[in-house]
C-alpha cells in the first residue's frame, strides 16, 4: 500500500473535523438621524456627532452605562486632591489608531484647543471649571494661564477655580477627547485615510449621507469590542430607519417616528426610557404682565400635564414636576407647581386679572413642528378654560423662532434642554442672571447664591441639597413652565446585548456583543 | 452661427449671475444668524465667527467677495458640515443625476409610447383608461408612492431593499416612486400634443391625399404634436436631475435635492447659493436643449423665429 493510501483516511478525517475558517462577523448596522456635522471631538455638536465621536475616541473617563457612574477609560486612576480642586489622573496604556502612544500631552494639547474662540467649540464651556480658562476663553486672559499640565507623559493635571464632584464624569464628554497632533495644523484631519483616533474603532470609510463604516483599532490598547465592526447609517427619515428594522437591513435603530410608537411597542426589540431632557415653555419676565410671578405661577398650575402627555404623547414621555429630570442621585428634584386651577385662579386674580378680565391676548412662539403646535394649541386651551386668557399660536421656522428668543422678542416660546452631562447643575446654570442661555430676563439674587455655594461644594450630597433648594426658587413663580420629560425609544435586534437604558442615551458600541 | 451661440451662451450666463444675485440679497436680508443654536455660543464667540466667515461685512461686499471666489470656481465652505460646498456638489450630485436619469428614462419612452397609442385611439376606452390612470399617477405624489411601494416589496415581500441606493436592486423602487408622476404628465401632453396636431390643416390636407392614418400619425403629427411635451421636458430634467427631496429622503439617497432644503432650515448660505447655481444652470442648459429639439421637430418654430428675425 502506497503511503498516501496508508495515511488517506486519516487526512480525510482530519479535514472534516478540522474547523471552518471563522466566518467574518457581519458589521453591526445602527442608524443616526442626522450626517454628522464633523468627526472632530471640540466641534461635535450633533446627537448623531457625539455619538459617533465616543466610539471612535476615548477620553480619560467614561460612564457605566447603567449607572452613569465615571469608569476609569484612558485614565487608569485618578486622585483628587486640595480640596476637590485639583485632579490627577493616571494614563493607561493606549494608542492612537496609527500606533503611536497616547500622552498626556495629547488631552492638554486638545483641552487648550478646544478653549481657543477662534476654534468656536460649541461646548467649550464645560471647561470652564480649570482655573484660567474662562479668562483665556473670553479674551482676558493668557491662555498659558489655563491651568493644565503634562509633567510627565503619564500623568495630566487639571487644577480647577472650585471643588467640582462631578469632574470626572465631565470628562466623558468629547470636548474632553485628546486629538492627535497636527489637528490644529490640518483642517482635514478627520477625512477617511487621513484620521487618527484613539478609541476601539478606527474609520474605516465614509460616504458622506450615507454612512460610515468603523472597524476594530488594532492599536487600542483596551479590551477589545466583541463586534469588530459597524456601519452607522445615515437614515434621515425615521420611517424608514423601521421599514429597514422590519426587513432586517439595521439592527439598532436610535431614533422613531412619534406616530408610530404605538404601533412599534408590542415589536419585540422596542425600548423606552426616560431621557435626562425637558420640554417646557419660557416666559418672558422682561413683557408685562409676565413680570409678576402670580401671573408665572397662574400659568403653570393651570396646566394639566398628565392629560396632556397621556392625550398627545405616546412614546413614554412624563409629566415633568421639575425642571431638572429625575435620574441624577443624589439629586432629588423638588416638586414644581401641580395642577391646580383653583389655586391658578386665585393667583391671577390677586396679580389684578380676576377671571382674566384685562389679561391682555399674548402668544406661544414655537418652531413649526406638529408636536409642538399640538401641545401649544392644549396649553392655549387649558389656559382659556381654568383662567380665562387668550393665548395664541406662533409658529415660526426654527432659526427664527431661536432668534426670536435669544433677543426677547416673544411673550412664551416653546424651548427644551437636554443634558450633556449627568449633573443638575447643567440645567439650572442656564437660569443665572448671566447666562446667554437664560433669555428670560430672569434674574434672582438668592437663586444665583445657591448655584455659586454649590459649585464651592465638594460633598456630592449637600450640593445636591442645595442645588434643590436653588431649583425650588426657579419653579416657584420662576421663569420657566416644564412640561415633559423626554423618553428615548429605539428598536434594537434581540441578538444584539449589551445595551443599557441609561438617561443620556449613553451607548459605547464597544460594549455590545451578538449572540 | 457662432455669433449667435456666443450670443446665446451670454444671455444664459447673465441669467445665471442675474439669479444668483437676487438669491444672494434676498438669502442676506432675510437670514438669522446662522449660529443660532439652543444652545447658544458667548456673544463674543459668535461675532468672532461671523466675521470669520465675512457676515459683518455689508451685504454688497459679501456679494463681491461671493463673486470673486466664484471666478474661480471656489463655491464656499459650508457652514455647517466640514464640508466645501464643492465638495457636497460632487458627492451628492451624481447620486441625483443618476436617480433623475434612471427615471427619465423610464418615463419617457412610457410615456412617448401610450401618448401616441392613446391619441390614435382618441376617444376609446383605451384612451379613456389611461387618461385616468394617469391622473391617478399625477394625484399620487413620490413622497406618498415611495413608502407604499418600501411596504409592500421591500418589508412584506422582501424583493427589494429598502435602503440599497448603490445596487442595482436598490434602484428599482426610487426610480417605480419617481418616474410614475412624470411619465403621466408626459403623456398627458404627448397625446394632446398629437391630437391637437391631427387636428391642424396639414394634417387633414395629408389626409385628403390618400395617406393613411399611420402615415399622417407618424410622418405628419408626431413631430409637431411633441412640442408641448418638450417645452415641459427642460424644465421638469432640470427638476428631477438635481435632486427630489421626498424620494431621496424616503430611500436614504444621499443626493442634492436634501441639501437643498436643510440649507435652506440651516441658513448654510454658501451650500444653499451652491444648489441654486447647480439647478439654474440645469435649468438653463436643458431649456436651451428641448427648445432646439422642439424647432426641429416643429418645422413651424423654426418659420416663426426666422420671422421674428425679419
Amino acid at each position: 500500500m502506497s503511503p498516501l493510501r496508508r495515511i488517506a483516511p486519516s487526512l480525510l478525517a482530519a479535514c472534516a473535523l478540522a474547523p471552518a475558517a471563522d466566518a467574518p462577523v457581519p458589521p453591526l448596522r445602527v442608524t443616526v438621524a442626522a450626517e454628522p456635522e464633523s468627526l472632530d471631538p471640540a466641534l461635535a455638536r450633533s446627537v448623531s456627532a457625539v455619538f459617533v465621536c465616543r466610539q471612535l475616541f476615548e477620553g480619560l473617563v467614561e460612564l457605566d452605562p447603567e449607572t452613569l457612574e465615571p469608569l476609569p477609560a484612558s485614565a487608569s486612576s485618578w486622585e483628587v486632591s486640595d480640596g476637590g480642586r485639583t485632579w490627577r489622573f493616571r494614563l493607561g496604556a493606549r494608542r492612537w489608531s496609527d500606533g503611536t502612544p497616547v500622552t498626556s500631552a495629547d488631552f492638554a494639547r486638545a483641552w487648550r484647543r478646544a478653549l481657543d474662540p477662534r476654534l468656536a467649540a460649541p461646548y467649550a464651556y464645560l471647561l470652564f471649571g480649570i482655573r484660567g480658562a474662562r479668562a483665556a476663553y473670553e479674551g482676558k486672559g493668557d491662555p498659558a494661564a489655563i491651568e493644565i499640565e503634562a509633567p510627565d507623559p503619564g500623568t495630566l493635571v487639571a487644577r480647577l477655580e472650585r471643588p467640582d464632584p462631578s469632574f470626572a464624569a465631565l470628562l466623558s464628554f468629547p470636548t474632553f477627547f485628546p486629538v492627535p497632533k497636527g489637528a490644529e495644523a490640518d483642517a482635514a484631519w478627520t477625512e477617511p485615510g487621513r484620521i487618527v483616533s484613539n478609541g476601539p474603532y478606527r474609520l474605516a470609510a465614509r460616504r458622506r449621507q450615507r454612512d460610515l463604516d468603523l472597524a476594530e483599532s488594532e492599536g487600542y490598547g483596551g479590551a477589545r469590542p466583541a463586534i469588530p465592526a459597524a456601519r452607522i447609517l445615515v437614515i434621515e427619515d425615521l420611517n424608514t430607519g423601521v421599514m429597514m428594522f422590519r426587513a432586517g437591513e439595521a439592527d439598532w435603530v436610535r431614533d422613531l417616528p412619534a406616530s408610530q410608537i404605538p404601533a412599534l411597542r408590542p415589536l419585540p426589540g422596542f425600548s423606552s426610557a426616560p431621557y435626562l431632557g425637558t420640554y417646557f415653555y419660557r416666559v418672558n419676565v422682561r413683557r408685562k404682565p409676565f413680570d409678576d410671578p402670580r401671573v408665572r405661577r397662574a400659568l403653570g398650575r393651570s396646566i394639566d400635564r398628565d392629560l396632556l402627555v397621556k392625550a398627545l404623547l405616546p412614546g413614554g414621555e412624563a409629566p415633568a414636576r421639575s425642571f431638572v429630570p429625575p435620574g441624577l442621585p443624589p439629586y432629588d428634584p423638588p416638586a414644581g407647581p401641580a395642577f391646580d386651577p383653583e389655586a391658578a385662579r386665585k393667583d391671577l386674580a390677586d396679580a389684578g386679572f380676576p377671571g382674566g378680565r384685562g389679561f391682555p391676548a399674548f402668544s406661544i412662539l414655537f418652531s413649526t413642528s406638529e408636536t409642538h403646535r399640538r401641545i401649544a394649541e392644549a396649553i392655549s386651551g387649558m389656559w382659556s378654560k381654568h383662567l380665562g386668557v387668550a393665548a395664541d399660536l406662533k409658529p415660526m421656522e426654527a432659526k427664527a423662532a431661536l432668534e426670536a428668543t435669544q433677543k426677547g422678542d416673544y411673550d412664551v416660546a416653546r424651548s427644551s434642554w437636554i443634558a450633556d452631562v449627568p449633573d443638575p447643575m447643567n440645567f439650572l446654570e442656564i437660569f443665572e442672571s448671566g447666562s446667554g442661555n437664560n433669555r428670560t430676563g430672569w434674574a434672582s439674587g438668592p437663586y444665583d447664591g445657591l448655584l455659586a455655594s454649590a459649585r464651592d461644594e465638594a460633598d456630592p450630597a449637600r450640593r445636591a441639597a442645595t442645588l434643590a433648594r436653588a431649583e425650588a426658587i426657579l419653579l416657584d413663580g420662576g421663569p420657566i413652565l416644564p412640561i415633559h420629560v423626554y423618553a428615548n425609544q429605539a428598536l434594537v435586534s434581540p441578538r444584539i446585548r449589551g445595551l443599557a437604558a441609561n438617561p443620556l442615551n449613553h451607548q459605547l458600541l464597544k460594549r455590545l456583543r451578538r449572540e | 452661427m457662432a455669433l449667435a451661440l456666443v450670443g446665446s451662451l451670454g444671455r444664459k450666463g447673465a441669467t445665471l449671475l442675474a439669479v444668483l444675485t437676487l438669491s444672494f440679497f434676498i438669502a442676506g436680508w432675510i437670514r438669522p444668524s446662522p449660529f443660532a443654536e439652543e444652545r447658544g455660543i458667548p456673544e463674543a464667540v459668535r461675532r468672532a465667527e461671523e466675521r470669520r466667515i465675512g457676515l459683518d461685512r455689508p451685504l454688497a461686499v459679501q456679494w463681491a467677495r461671493y463673486m470673486g471666489r466664484l471666478a474661480r470656481l471656489d463655491l464656499g465652505d459650508s457652514w455647517r458640515y466640514d464640508q466645501t460646498v464643492n465638495g457636497i456638489l460632487a458627492s451628492a450630485l451624481p447620486h441625483s443625476l443618476l436617480l433623475g436619469s434612471l427615471a427619465l428614462a423610464a418615463a419617457i419612452p412610457a410615456a412617448l409610447l401610450l401618448g401616441v397609442l392613446a391619441a390614435s385611439r382618441r376617444g376609446g376606452w383605451l384612451d379613456a383608461l389611461l387618461l385616468a390612470k394617469t391622473t391617478l399617477w399625477i394625484l399620487v405624489p413620490p413622497f406618498v408612492l415611495g413608502p407604499v411601494l418600501l411596504v409592500l416589496f421591500s418589508v412584506r415581500l422582501g424583493w427589494f431593499p429598502v435602503a440599497g441606493w448603490g445596487t442595482a436592486r436598490g434602484a428599482v423602487l426610487p426610480v417605480l416612486a419617481l418616474a410614475p408622476a412624470y411619465a403621466a404628465a408626459l403623456f398627458r401632453l404627448v397625446r394632446g400634443g398629437i391630437v391637437e396636431a391631427l387636428d391642424e390643416p396639414f394634417s387633414r390636407a395629408a389626409r385628403a391625399r390618400g395617406c393613411s392614418r399611420a402615415r399622417v400619425l407618424w410622418r405628419h403629427a408626431l413631430r409637431p404634436g411633441l412640442a408641448p411635451a418638450l417645452g415641459y421636458l427642460g424644465p421638469a430634467a432640470a427638476s428631477v436631475l438635481t435632486g427630489t427631496l421626498a424620494v431621496e429622503k424616503v430611500f436614504a439617497i444621499p443626493g442634492l435635492g436634501k441639501h437643498f432644503v436643510d440649507a435652506v432650515l440651516q441658513y448654510d448660505r454658501n451650500v444653499l447659493l451652491g444648489t441654486v447655481l447647480v439647478y439654474t444652470a440645469f435649468l438653463l442648459a436643458l431649456t436651451a436643449v428641448t427648445d432646439g429639439i422642439a424647432a426641429w421637430a416643429d418645422p413651424r418654430m423654426r418659420a416663426d423665429r426666422r420671422g421674428a428675425r425679419g
